[in-house]
Formats: structure tokens, C-alpha cells, sequence
């Protein structure tokens, strides 16, 4: 099996699209914690708290703060819906 | 031929309706605007969301929260959302004729209950048949977070409580300044639209519990697309009024160029008859 090289990460808010970018691993502030996805993940509905989230797109680490929403992981896409 | 005096007074009228285009143009254009912005910056989000909503709710299954549920439509609310105040052109028309037409097919095989929003739906809706359950026809250009979350609540309730079996919004969604496109959607129950592609079967893990989790999602998806909805409603309407007032305005202005040819035709033939008559006089004067 090959590891799927990327995740195609969405973060989108009803006001914009926070960012949108392939990164090697992607970081989302759950409810009860911080969770990791890297790329092929299985399936995932998480619902977000409050926090960082932070991904790494080559080599550099970019972060965002998030409120609430949830996130969907399909595939090699995370979907991530939050406020702000 | 008319007279001098009523041509000025009624060319004065219609340049004061003119103005008064002119400046509700303004002052819609600028309201306008800033609909727009809120609504296509939302755009991103509601082209996603309802897609994903309806994923989760065939992952989770129908049974997993009772907004999920796909009952037979025996009792259907319908959600109209229209505006205020006229002088929009077709915008409120086109959006009842439709609403109507909706309501009676699916009255033909359910009880429905309306919801209004906006004067106009609440003034047309009275004198229809239909048991109207809520109608909200003062000021609903300021419609806030409180009154969505009331209505969302509401109507999550009665769905809940099997006192309705669908909710359905009919709106007229911001499409282009130059018309809107009224759009009809399913509120409740959420779920998967049949047409809708990429459905895998492998459920996916839910962090937290998928009942913990989707009773932190779905009533804030309700009363978010509930909101969403009311945004386009409001940039149509604001798009729609500034077309009307500049149409009026244009045919003001062209209404105000004929009338004037006529006044100055009228006053130049008057001078002629002056000036001959005068010519005339001292001619006889000569004689």
C-alpha cells in the first residue's frame, strides 16, 4: 500500500477560507484534546473545541486558532468547519 | 394642448420622484454591498456544509439523532422568507407565486403550517388557507442571533416531537444583481440528498461518541443555515430594490427630457405668435 503523500486540508468559516493547502500532517484541537491525522488516515467526524490548530506544509508550520465546528477526514481531505 | 403652468408643475413632480429613486438607490446600494459581502464570504462554508451534514447523517444513520429521522411527509412546515417593504420590483411576486405553487403541491398529500418572514408573505399568506404558526412581519431586516436560535429551536422541537415530518425553506437565494433565483431547500430532516456523490460505506471513527458528537453539530447546523438563508434573502432583496430604483429613476429621467420638448415647443410657438402678432401690428401701423 502506498502512504498517501499529502492531506488536502480545507479550513473554511462562514465569514472565509481560513486556508486551504496540502500539508504532511495536520493537527485539530478535539473536544477532549489535541488530534493528529497524518496523511491516510481512517474515515473521521471529530467535533472541534477551542484552540490551535496547527499543519505542516513543507516544512513549515503554520497555526490558526479555532472555536467550535467539526471537522470531516475522507480520504486525503480533512474538512475543517469552524467560527472565526 | 396643455398649459405652461401644469407641464412645469408636473415636470417639478417628477423630478422630486426622481430624487427619491435616486436616493433609495443609494442607500440600497450601500446596504446591498454589505449583504453581498456576508453572503459570498459564507459561500465557501454553505456549499460545503450541507453536503457533509447529509455524509455524517448517513454515516451516523437515521436513527443516531432525531433530526436524522426520514419520516413519511404527513405534517410539513414550510419556511417563506420574503421582504418588508416593496419597491423591489418582482422580487416578493415571483418568490409568492412560487411559494404558493409549492405549498399547494405539497398540501395536496400533507397538512401544512407556514412560517413567515417578511410583511409581504405575512399580507398574502392571510388570506390563504393555510394555518400560518408563526409570522414575523415587523422589522425582520434586523433579524438576529437570538430570533434564529429561537426559530431553530422551535422547529428542532417540533421535528423531534413528530409534530412535523419536514421543513422546507423557500427563498430567494443572491445569484446576480440582475435577478435572484428563488430556491427551495429541506431544512429538516438532515439528511443525505440522493444525488449526492462520494458516499462511502466504511463508517468512520467519531471523536467524541457519534451521540455526543452530533448533538454538539446538528442543532448548530440548523440554525447556522437558517441564518445563511436570511443572509441571501436580504442581499437579493437589497440587489433587487436597487435595479427597481434605478429602472425608475432612468425612466424618470426620460419622462423629464419628453416633458420638456413639449414645454419648450409649446413656449416657443407661443413666442412666434407673440412676435407675429407684434410684426403684424406695426405693419398696420406702416399702412
Amino acid at each position: 500500500m502506498s502512504p498517501a503523500i499529502a492531506i488536502h486540508l480545507k479550513v473554511i468559516t462562514p465569514h472565509r477560507i481560513l486556508c486551504e493547502a496540502d500539508a504532511a500532517e495536520v493537527s485539530l484541537p478535539g473536544l477532549d484534546g489535541l488530534i493528529g491525522i497524518l496523511p491516510g488516515h481512517r474515515p473521521m467526524v471529530i467535533a472541534l473545541g477551542e484552540g490551535t490548530l496547527t499543519y505542516r506544509a513543507d516544512g513549515e508550520v503554520e497555526a490558526h486558532e479555532v472555536r467550535g465546528g467539526y471537522a470531516e477526514i475522507r480520504g486525503d481531505q480533512v474538512l475543517v468547519f469552524t467560527e472565526i | 394642448m396643455p398649459n405652461l403652468i401644469d407641464l412645469r408643475r408636473r415636470i417639478k413632480s417628477v423630478k422630486n420622484t426622481q430624487q427619491i429613486t435616486k436616493a433609495m438607490k443609494t442607500v440600497s446600494t450601500v446596504k446591498f454591498r454589505k449583504a453581498q459581502r456576508g453572503v459570498l464570504e459564507g459561500r465557501p462554508f454553505w456549499h460545503e456544509a450541507p453536503g457533509v451534514l447529509g455524509q455524517i447523517s448517513a454515516w451516523a444513520g437515521a436513527g443516531a439523532h432525531p433530526l436524522f429521522a426520514v419520516r413519511a411527509e404527513k405534517r410539513v412546515r414550510v419556511i417563506v422568507f420574503t421582504s418588508d417593504k416593496g419597491l423591489c420590483g418582482a422580487f416578493n411576486s415571483n418568490l409568492i407565486s412560487k411559494a404558493l405553487e409549492f405549498i399547494q403541491a405539497k398540501a395536496a398529500g400533507a397538512e401544512v403550517k407556514l412560517i413567515l418572514i417578511g410583511k409581504k408573505a405575512s399580507n398574502f399568506f392571510k388570506k390563504q388557507p393555510f394555518p400560518i404558526e408563526k409570522a414575523y412581519a415587523d422589522k425582520t431586516d434586523c433579524l438576529g442571533d437570538a430570533d434564529f436560535a429561537e426559530l431553530a429551536g422551535r422547529l428542532s422541537r417540533a421535528f423531534t416531537f413528530q409534530e412535523t415530518d419536514a421543513v422546507y425553506i423557500v427563498y430567494n437565494e443572491f445569484k446576480s444583481v440582475l435577478a435572484p433565483r428563488i430556491t427551495t431547500v429541506r431544512l429538516l430532516p438532515v439528511a443525505r440528498d440522493a444525488a449526492a456523490p462520494g458516499f462511502e460505506l466504511s463508517a468512520p471513527d467519531w471523536e467524541p461518541a457519534a451521540p455526543a458528537l452530533l448533538t454538539a453539530l446538528v442543532p448548530r447546523y440548523v440554525e447556522d443555515q437558517l441564518r445563511h438563508v436570511y443572509g441571501e434573502s436580504q442581499a437579493a432583496e437589497q440587489a433587487a430594490r436597487m435595479m427597481a430604483m434605478d429602472n425608475a429613476s432612468k425612466n424618470a429621467g426620460e419622462l423629464i427630457g419628453d416633458l420638456v420638448l413639449v414645454l419648450n415647443k409649446i413656449r416657443q410657438a407661443g413666442i412666434t405668435k407673440e412676435l407675429l402678432e407684434i410684426i403684424s401690428a406695426v405693419e398696420a401701423m406702416k399702412e
